[in-house]
């Protein structure tokens, strides 16, 4: 029996195909300057600024090491965040997610393909793409479905909003559209800039993220999209800050929460937000603890709108630091 | 005991053998993608498009030949141990072959991510060592095995692992989402290779069960009965558990756990042809086939392009089935 399984390791090892190393390494801050060709000379702009698009360059290089044929003429997604950087970029994928999320609707004829989390193979592979490209969050679960039918895998970082800067980079300079991607870049790099400017000086507030149901709440820290717009905000995230939280997702942990003491707590729910908002605030009254916490205090204990903040999403990036920025910087 | 088999069970095997036969041509014709009954059997002789080659031989007939190999092992499995327990609720879960599996599978998909191609290996070691545990604390000196210790450390030795399993579940409940797939058994994501590898050990399995079908009607018959024929109970009792851990195993490791269909199965058989296993264990191994080839291709078909996994299929509607076979046999 031993012998047995010695040899279906063996064999399983052969089979395995070689799968890249996934790092959910935090976003460093770029180090070295991006040789984008900016050369944007149309006249509408009436931007005294341009921001250069600085990403880490190793990282774009190992990326685009994924692509066997660059550029790829048939694109499946099996993502949101990337479906809408190829949108920008102008490239049509021939097979996008089934999402509860709007999609460009320019993709309305694109065929579907499933859910980031259970992509239909057989769907998958009647479109018979040159690469299925995914967020690497979920690589370790859907990259076994996709092995049967040899298709080629290709994934890319799109939690938090340097992730996805990043990704818009690579997936520029593998399809061609650097300039589109700098343009792009740098149309919300701009909003970005206005907004983060004008929170400037002003007391950076202690925040807890939220995810999850009224059932199961799992603490956000600061590599999640949310979380990666109210560091740039300023504020800090008490999940990373306080509690050292390594991992994207833990559970939450009522007690160490209280210790922390956030000065904000927003929910992203999926499902009903106010029912889970509620659930929340019942938990919170049963709770005696709860009631010293400044957040209840203030009444700055909100449920944050999902169709704005459950997805990472570069286009929403505005809005969603808008958004924001109302409620972590108004009294 | 040398009694001939009656005709009319005979023919209920030979049945179900052609509905088996029926149910492997209706599955590679049904799948999310349509393919005509024409284009199929022009795929299948070689002449078809690269996706039609695709969707059948890397993904719909693997799956196909995948359900027929585990289903017959884990009925077969069951079958030996209800036999060894005397007990017609004895299923290869009570071994602690799927608990002792689970911890070790889960340690590597959540601790050790990047080791995944030893998760079948680890399987069979895991699954291996908690049977052990449960047949050595089972053992006495005097008395050696008997089916209720046997039931009893089996229950004992699945709470200690089930802790196990829940504990990592929490400790890495982050990355559960992927390993969930395969704590509900699922045959997705399976190719020609997971076929290949997991025949030989099959049909070493079923040729040991079906040698242990004089053994096994000894042990059905009772103590006396085998004292009388002068055969070492203990002795029996284990060689035939070894046999039954052992399709349990190799079964777990790749797909992980599928319930029910080592419990159910074993008993329709007994409510078709009757308790003897001469014809018994033959009609096990073909209608374990036959429910869990339907119950995937029901699953993988019916809400496409999502799916449905296979053990949730069988509860849903073996269940039903399996409780009209009850009441019309007068257990």
């Amino acid at each position: 029996m031993k012998h047995a399984g010695w040899k279906t390791g063996m064999i399983a090892l052969l089979l395995t195909g070689v799968v890249g190393c996934s790092n959910s390494a935090s976003p460093e801050a770029a180090t070295q300057q991006a040789a984008t060709s900016s050369q944007s000379d149309s006249s509408t702009s009436s931007q005294q600024a341009v921001h250069t698009i600085s990403v880490d360059e190793k990282k774009v290089e190992e990326l685009l090491t994924q692509f066997k044929t660059q550029p790829p003429t048939k694109v499946v997604t099996v993502s949101v965040a990337i479906t809408e950087i190829l949108n920008e970029l102008g490239v049509t994928p021939v097979g996008v997610p089934t999402t509860s999320s709007k999609l460009p609707a320019s993709l309305d004829t694109v065929p579907r393909i499933g859910t980031s989390h259970q992509p239909d193979l057989e769907q998958v592979a009647k479109l018979q793409p040159d690469v299925i490209l995914g967020p690497t969050s979920i690589q370790a679960s859907i990259d076994k479905k996709f092995k049967p039918a040899a298709l080629s895998t290709a994934y890319l970082p799109v939690d938090s909003i340097d992730e996805l800067k990043l990704s818009t980079v690579v997936l520029g300079r593998l399809f061609k559209q650097e300039e589109k991607a700098t343009a792009f870049l740098q149309s919300i790099m701009e909003k970005e800039k206005t907004i983060i400017d004008a929170t400037k000086g002003k007391p950076a507030p202690k925040v807890l993220f939220l995810f999850g149901s009224a059932e199961a709440l799992m603490v956000m820290n600061e590599n999640t999209f949310v979380g990666s717009l109210a560091r740039n905000l300023g504020a800090s995230n008490v999940a990373s800050d306080v509690l050292k939280q390594t991992e994207t997702y833990v559970p939450l942990n009522m007690e160490s929460i209280v210790a922390a003491n956030p000065d904000v707590i927003l929910l992203v729910a999926h499902g009903d937000p106010s029912a889970v908002t509620k659930k929340f605030e019942e938990d919170v009254k049963k709770n005696g603890a709860w009631e010293k916490l400044s957040a209840f205090k203030n009444g700055k204990m909100k449920a944050l709108d999902y169709s704005t903040f459950g997805i990472a999403s570069l286009v929403k990036v505005p809005a969603a630091y808008e958004e924001l920025v109302n409620i972590l910087y108004t009294e | 005991m040398t009694q001939n088999i009656p005709n009319r069970k005979a023919a209920l095997l030979v049945t179900a053998c052609v509905m088996l036969v029926v149910a492997v041509l209706l599955s590679i014709g049904l799948g999310s993608v349509r393919l005509t009954l024409a284009e199929t059997i022009e795929t299948i002789l070689g002449h078809g498009d690269a996706a039609s080659q695709t969707i059948l031989w890397d993904i719909r007939i693997p799956r196909v030949f995948l359900a027929l190999l585990i289903g017959a092992n884990l009925a077969a499995s069951g079958a030996l141990l209800q036999a060894v327990m005397q007990n017609p609720l004895a299923d290869p879960g009570l071994t602690g072959v799927s608990s002792g599996a689970a911890v070790t599978v889960l340690f590597i998909m959540l601790v050790m991510p990047d080791y995944s191609y030893l998760i079948p290996l680890a399987a069979i070691i895991g699954g291996g060592v908690a049977a052990g545990m449960v047949y050595s604390m089972a053992w006495k000196k005097q008395g050696g095995l008997t089916p209720v210790r046997i039931i009893l450390s089996g229950v004992a030795v699945n709470a200690v692992f089930g802790g196990a399993i829940g504990l990592l579940s929490i400790l890495y409940s982050d990355k559960l989402p992927g390993a969930l797939q395969w704590m509900n058994g699922s045959l997705s994501g399976k190719g020609m290779g997971d076929v290949m590898v997991m025949l030989p050990y099959s049909i070493v399995g079923w040729i040991a069960a079906l040698l242990s079908i004089r053994q096994a009607n000894i042990l059905r018959l009772g103590e006396q009965v085998a004292h009388n024929l002068g055969q070492n109970l203990h002795r029996l009792r284990l060689s035939l558990s070894i046999i039954a851990v052992y399709l349990a195993a190799v079964s777990v490791s790749t797909v992980g756990l599928v319930g029910f269909i080592g419990l159910v199965v074993p008993h329709m058989a007994r409510m078709l042809v009757g308790s003897d296993y001469r014809l018994g264990l033959p009609f096990s191994l073909v209608l374990g086939s036959l429910v869990l080839l339907v119950a995937d291709s029901f699953g993988r078909t019916v809400f496409a392009p999502l799916e449905i996994p296979a053990g949730i299929v069988m509860a849903i509607v073996g269940g039903p089935y399996f409780l009209y076979l009850m009441r019309k046999g007068g257990m």
